[in-house]
């Protein structure tokens, strides 16, 4: 169920259109604004500043002719299907539609049910401008090493990194504004258990 | 399962499994040890994804923004997985595998697709060139995901494989034969063991057939193959329809195989091999007398360290008590070492025994053999004891193998009870006990005769011999005579101690090595027998020419070291008093070195026909013996003996001639004679028919030999049954050191097509593409032995080439003199 975060006001029949690469969406993304200072603006028939578009994609490994490994991605199509160890790349476009940049721009994204964060798989368009943290709680706390007690033989308890399966979310935070008309995009895998 | 032996096995499959060692038992009830099965998402769920952001508006920066993209998802489809891994690795009946014994080796087939799904299971496992058959593999149980065991009542896998839907079990909530996700199933493929497996051979046996076979990881949840054989393990989709089936249908190409191997090694028993070994010693004649001699005995046991040549699956054991009647008390534990007083003797003095042994005496009568008899550490008087039956050796064991026999047993025998001019003093040794740490049971025992180095009278060709004891009492032409007191007798079981002891000036004259052998009646009618060849084809009736034949003697003077030597010793055939049964015609040529001197028989004496002179042996000292050899050449027109059912004999005797004709007669008193008896053939084949009723019960005319009976019975329907009587017509044993004629290596052949033989031919008048009688399927029976059928088994038709026509029946071991065995077979009339 997409949450829809508070009410939109005459701007229903705006759906942002579906990109060609879109896969077995049920639903259009439902883009929410918060009520606005201004009453003029409400009433301005205006489209959502920021477009979140999601993608997905599976991992296809091949042999070339010379017997070398070569890794491609298929989109999902509506008879995709996936095996238990098959790997998804995630790919989440955002898209500033407005005329003027947006700030403070922050994607959280799961690992959903049934898949396994793959370590090290985040990617992001700018990366010094990015702050990528993760959170093992069900997106409670974020950290950007998530750790774990561990009790060690001995009888000694020490801190050590999470493992694959104990992330539940990852969340970027983009410094920087987002200029107007202008789309970032960040990715993320995982492993169908 | 009570008794059984649990093999603990490792159920990681990553690594090859290591054979398991006797040593690596483990005691205890059933645990199919498994580690849970990391469950995969199931076939049809769908992975769903949203994703979330929040930003700001620069116009308003206090204000937060939400946005939520669309929705990606997409399902998870059915996968096959299959894995097989040992799960236990049982001896039936307990203890240590040995041949004969029944393992039984369970295999775990699990399931590690998403989707409930079939296996092929195959009925035969791969044995490889393991010592070991197959019994039918069963389906014993399944295991939850958990690793949680719950058997069911076995179901059968047929020998060629079959899928489990077909099978007799269901996992509760599942279609019959379907494995949900993260479920095994328990394969129990039993084996036994070869009866001859040799200690040390692996046990080998592999379910499913993925190379290289060797537990790793290429070995599981590989594809399947496009064209599987009845020996690999697969999945095989479920229908739809069946419970918890994800819906569509799995191309083959996605089907999974995997197998898994157990092994194990042969054991051995622990056997104590204990031998016991026999020599005469000292002997005093003192007397001219003969019953006043000393005869002293030693004897020696080992406990060898190492197996004899050619035994199977025995480890050697410390020799232990069994349980004997000592001093009153039943069952008290001690070895055993046990000598009956040879007959004509009596226990002269206290016997000697080596340090750490007791010597015993008992009074029972032979009868009772010696582990049962009252056994005392008392004699029941003075010595000589003529009361005493045996005399003993005790020690309390265990004695460890070792190289090193123990020596230093003895006892003496006076010859009080001895009669005539020469006595033969026969005897055996005994030893029993019991192997090291086995409980005394009732076939436990371990048991050994003197005479041979055989150990716990093992037979000659190291497989075991019988454990069954004898009385003891010596019986040459049954034990058997260990010939030169060495201990180096063959044959089963112990052999006996001959010593032969005679009054001065007498002369000993026997068969070869034998001089002192007695016959029948006495030492003047002991015998070497021997047969001519017959040549191939020689009916019944038939006279021959037959070649000639050698014996080989020896003469001896069996005076001791320093007593009388025999002078001017004559070798002469003769037939003394008994008219012969020889051919007139026959010769008797008897050499010594070289000198060959020819003699011809003419009815009722033997004439002196060529040589110079009677062969002679000028001087024969004391305790000397002398070989000379006998031919024997019987005339043309000779029957042959297997129809007259005797041989031909030719008394040849050693004398000193006292009143100088040459001749052995009443005043030449120093005289011995031996029988040197050629046979014409001696194993007689007498072949019979009968013919039966079309019922095959009916007898319309009994076994004959008569052809003229049987032609006017023949008609289409009726049987016809050949009964060949294979009888050994030689003489039979007696007394101790003759020579008997064996039949060895017996063959029968029975050919119906060649010539005379053709009932098993199509023949004139009627020839008309079927034979003339048929092999009747079964009813070939033999004695001994077994019957081989040519061309292509015990099968019957109306062709030769389907048909038998031609039997073979090979008898065991050999056929003794007076011995006789049947034949029978059995044909229809066509």
């Amino acid at each position: 169920m997409k949450p829809l975060i508070g009410r939109s006001i005459g701007i229903l029949g705006f759906l942002p259109c579906c990109l060609g690469m879109l896969a077995l969406s049920n639903l259009g993304a439902a883009v929410a604004l918060a009520q606005t200072q201004a009453p003029t603006q409400i009433a301005q028939r205006q489209p959502a500043p920021v477009q979140l578009v999601l993608v997905g994609e599976k991992q296809i490994r091949q042999k070339d002719a010379e017997g070398k490994e070569k890794v491609t991605w298929q989109a999902f199509s509506p008879q995709s299907a996936v095996q238990p160890g098959d790997v998804i790349r995630y790919t989440l476009n955002s898209k500033n539609t407005s005329d003027r940049p947006v700030k403070n721009l922050v994607v959280t994204q799961p690992v959903p049910q049934r898949t396994i964060f793959i370590l090290n798989s985040v990617t992001a368009a700018q990366e010094k401008s990015i702050a990528v943290v993760y959170s093992i709680d069900g997106a409670k706390s974020f950290v950007e090493k998530p750790m774990v007690p561990v009790k060690l033989p001995d009888g000694k308890t020490v801190n050590q990194p999470a493992p694959a399966q104990a992330y539940t979310h990852i969340r970027w935070t983009f410094n920087q504004a987002i200029p107007a008309k202008t789309t970032v995009s960040v990715t993320y895998q995982v492993k169908v258990r | 399962m009570k008794g059984s032996k649990q093999y603990a096995v490792s159920s990681a499959f990553q690594g090859c499994l290591r054979p398991i060692a006797l040593a690596a038992l483990v005691a205890g009830g059933f645990l199919y040890v498994a580690a849970p099965v990391r469950s995969q998402t199931a076939a049809g769920t769908t992975i769903n994804n949203t994703a979330n952001a929040t930003y700001t508006d620069p116009n308003n920066p206090g204000t937060t923004i939400n946005a939520t993209s669309n929705t990606v998802t997409v399902t998870v489809v059915e996968i096959a997985g299959i894995t097989a891994t040992p799960a236990a690795l049982t001896d039936a009946n307990g203890g240590t595998v040995l041949p004969n014994d029944i393992l039984n080796y369970d295999f775990r087939i699990t399931n590690v697709g998403n989707d409930p799904t079939r296996f092929f299971l195959p009925g035969t496992a791969s044995l490889g060139i393991s010592p070991a058959t197959q019994g039918t593999a069963q389906v014993i149980g399944f295991q939850n995901a958990a690793g949680v065991f719950t058997a069911f009542a076995p179901v059968n896998i047929p020998a060629g494989g079959t899928t489990t839907d077909v099978l007799a079990f269901t996992i509760p909530g599942n279609t019959p034969g379907s494995v949900p996700a993260g479920f095994s199933l328990v394969v129990r493929v039993p084996v036994t063991v070869n009866a001859l497996a040799p200690a040390g051979a692996a046990i080998r046996v592999q379910y499913g057939d993925v190379p290289p076979n060797d537990n790793s990881a290429a070995t599981q949840n590989q594809p399947a193959p496009g064209a599987p054989t009845p020996i690999q393990l697969l999945t095989l989709d479920n229908p739809n329809g069946a419970i918890g089936e994800s819906a569509g249908v799995l191309p083959a190409a996605s089907e999974r195989q995997a197998s898994v191997f157990q092994q194990i090694l042969v054991g051995s028993q622990p056997q104590a091999f204990a031998a016991i070994l026999k020599t005469s010693g000292a002997y005093v004649p003192n007397t001219a007398a003969l019953t006043d001699d000393l005869l002293t005995y030693n004897l020696s046991v080992r406990v060898d360290p190492t197996a004899p040549a050619g035994s199977v699956g025995l480890t050697p054991a410390p020799l232990a008590g069994t349980p004997i009647n000592l001093g009153g008390v039943p069952n008290t534990i001690r070895i055993l070492v046990s000598d009956a007083i040879p007959a004509g003797t009596v226990l002269n003095a206290a016997p000697v025994a080596p340090a750490g042994w007791t010597v015993v005496y008992t009074t029972s009568p032979t009868a009772t053999v010696a582990n049962a008899a009252a056994w005392s550490i008392t004699p029941p008087g003075a010595f000589p004891a003529p009361t005493i039956t045996r005399v003993g050796f005790i020690n309390d064991g265990p004695i460890a193998p070792s190289a090193t026999p123990i020596t230093g047993f003895s006892f003496q025998v006076v010859t009080t009870n001895a009669t005539g001019t020469s006595f033969t003093i026969a005897n055996i040794a005994q030893v029993f006990g019991e192997t090291d740490g086995v409980p005394p049971g009732p076939n436990t025992l371990i048991y050994d005769e003197s005479g041979d180095t055989n150990p716990t009278n093992v037979n000659d060709n190291g497989t075991p011999g019988s454990n069954v004891p004898n009385t003891g009492v010596a019986n040459p032409p049954v034990d058997g005579v260990d010939n030169n007191n060495t201990n180096t007798g063959t044959g089963p079981g112990g052999e006996d101690n001959v010593f032969t002891i005679a009054t001065p000036g007498t002369i000993l004259n026997g068969p070869n090595g034998q001089p002192a052998a007695v016959g029948p009646t006495n030492n003047n009618d002991d015998f070497t027998n021997q047969s001519t060849p017959i040549p191939a084809g020689t009916a019944p009736g038939s006279t021959i020419d037959p070649a000639p034949v050698t014996f080989t003697n020896t003469v001896n003077n069996p005076a001791p070291p320093g007593g009388t030597t025999l002078t001017n010793v004559l070798l002469v055939p003769d037939d003394g008093a008994a008219t012969g049964t020889l051919p007139i015609g026959t010769l008797v040529t008897v050499t010594l070195g070289g000198t060959s001197v020819v003699y011809t028989y003419n009815g009722t004496d033997f004439i002196f026909t060529s040589g110079g002179a009677p062969l002679l042996i000028p001087s024969l000292a004391p305790s000397t013996s002398v070989n000379y050899t006998v031919t024997v050449d019987l005339p043309s027109g000779t029957p042959l003996s297997t129809d007259t059912g005797n041989g031909f004999p030719v008394p040849i005797f050693a004398f000193v001639d006292t009143n100088g004709n040459g001749r052995p007669d009443a005043a030449d008193t120093t005289q011995n004679a031996t029988i040197d008896r050629l046979y014409t053939g001696f194993l007689r084949l007498v072949k019979e028919a009968q013919i039966l009723g079309t019922d095959g019960i009916t007898v319309l005319v009994p076994f004959t030999q008569t052809s003229a009976l049987l032609g006017p019975q023949f008609a289409p329907g009726r049987f016809l049954e050949y009964r060949i009587t294979y009888t050994n017509i030689s003489s039979p044993p007696a007394g101790s050191g003759n020579v008997i004629l064996n039949a060895n290596a017996v063959v029968i052949t029975e050919n119906g097509v060649t010539a005379p033989n053709n009932w098993a031919l199509d023949n004139p008048p009627t020839p008309d593409g079927i034979i003339d009688t048929s092999n009747v399927v079964g009813r070939a029976t033999a004695t001994s032995g077994t019957i081989t059928y040519s061309p292509a088994g015990d099968q019957t038709g109306t062709t030769a080439a389907t048909d038998v026509t031609q039997y073979v029946n090979t008898p065991a071991g050999t056929v003794a003199p007076q011995a006789n065995g049947t034949f029978i077979f059995r044909r229809r009339f066509n």
